[in-house]
């Protein structure tokens, strides 16, 4: 079979190529599967979405409210059945819709008419019959290092009683970066992968020191009980982008979150320790670390074209 | 002037500001017998060319730790 075919545009900037595959139009898909919905924490809704494609789909998204979105993994469920995972802040029950795109080995078309080229192994690397993407524009982002600056209030250390929208107050983000860039499509379409990560912790800790008489020298005469208690809160993190007007924010979005506690009490009799013992040491591998912070490509298309 | 928290350590972030790990706590007498000790630790981002004391005092203060 021969092959070999090279088109340019008039900035002499490659538009297809034998050596290549072009990105076509697969399937668009809307209702995803809820798989978590909070409203604290800034709005947290994690959701995915069925793509029937026979080689790696490349998902395309709309961003219908505002806030901020990413996309957070695609994996394959098991033969041409993958599932794209998004991640989305604010609280609305407004979802994108999707725009798969692949190479053109992802479908096949039954028309009679159009222009195919082929790679050198034989299989297809343009379609015309198949919508090929076409992209409008594109950016790099990044984001800032915190998701937010400080944290506004305590929390309990009591047993992780803290939660709701106390614990998410204290964790919703609010910073990002801002990046100018000229949206011409009707209805612009995006591809961004969330890759940057970040995590935050606050420990919250009271001790209670109970002693039924005081000594001359302060120390304490008869029975005495130490309490103590440790709470700490942690929020993870992942990128995500907000379209607005001729503008993209690149900030974060709450993705996970919990506490952890311990409790322990301690007692003495006549200033002698009569029971409690304990200790701890070490780091965690990974806690107020924020990673993979290089810019993040952004692709811009018109879902207009694919409707 | 006393320091009402304790910085536990610094790390210096790419554009010029500071993570600063710190502890603070309060004491109060719940009754004459009876003491109560809240402790926070957490981080705070110092922004470039900001003292980083003067930051988090004034931080503490607006969340009514100190």
């Amino acid at each position: 079979m021969s092959h070999g075919f090279v088109a340019y545009n008039d900035s002499n900037q490659v538009l297809v190529s034998s050596d290549t595959r072009n990105l076509h139009f697969i399937q668009k898909l809307t209702s995803p599967t809820v798989d978590n919905a909070s409203n604290y924490y800034g709005g947290v809704r994690r959701f995915r979405y069925r793509a029937t494609c026979s080689v790696t789909p490349v998902p395309f998204f709309t961003c219908p409210t505002a806030d901020f979105y990413g996309i957070t993994g695609v994996r394959n469920v098991g033969g041409d059945q993958w599932d794209v995972e998004m991640l989305r802040s604010g609280t609305s029950e407004t979802y994108p819709e999707m725009y798969i795109f692949a190479d053109p080995r992802g479908k096949t078309s039954d028309e009679t008419y159009g222009m195919l080229v082929y790679r050198d192994d034989g299989t297809p690397s343009f379609d015309s019959r198949l919508r090929p993407l076409s992209v409008a524009g594109g950016i790099g982002v990044s984001h800032p290092y915190n998701p937010r600056p400080s944290f506004p209030y305590g929390l309990n250390s009591d047993n992780c009683a803290s939660m709701g929208d106390a614990s998410g107050g204290f964790f919703a983000p609010t910073e990002y970066n801002t990046y100018s860039i000229s949206i011409t499509p009707s209805k612009p379409m995006y591809s961004y992968a969330s890759i940057a990560q970040a995590e935050r912790q606050a420990s919250f800790s009271r001790s209670e020191e109970d002693c039924l008489g005081i000594g001359a020298y302060g120390g304490c005469i008869g029975y005495g009980t130490s309490k103590n208690w440790n709470s700490t809160y942690w929020c993870f993190y992942r990128g995500g982008i907000q379209p607005q007007g001729n503008s993209i924010l690149a900030g974060w979005i709450a993705c996970y979150y919990g506490c952890n506690w311990t409790y322990s009490k301690d007692t003495s009799l006549a200033g002698i320790g009569t029971g409690g013992d304990g200790g701890s040491g070490g780091s965690w591998p990974y806690s107020n670390e924020t990673i993979n912070l290089s810019s993040t490509s952004v692709i811009i298309g018109d879902a207009s074209r694919y409707d | 002037m006393i320091k009402p928290y304790t910085i536990l350590s610094t790390r210096d972030e790419q554009d010029g500001a500071k993570t600063v790990f710190f502890e603070v706590s309060k004491t109060v007498m719940l009754n004459p017998s009876t003491a109560s000790t809240e402790k926070m630790q957490t981080s705070i981002v110092v922004p470039p060319n900001m003292d980083v004391d003067e930051y988090l005092f004034a931080d503490l203060q607006k969340s009514g730790w100190v």
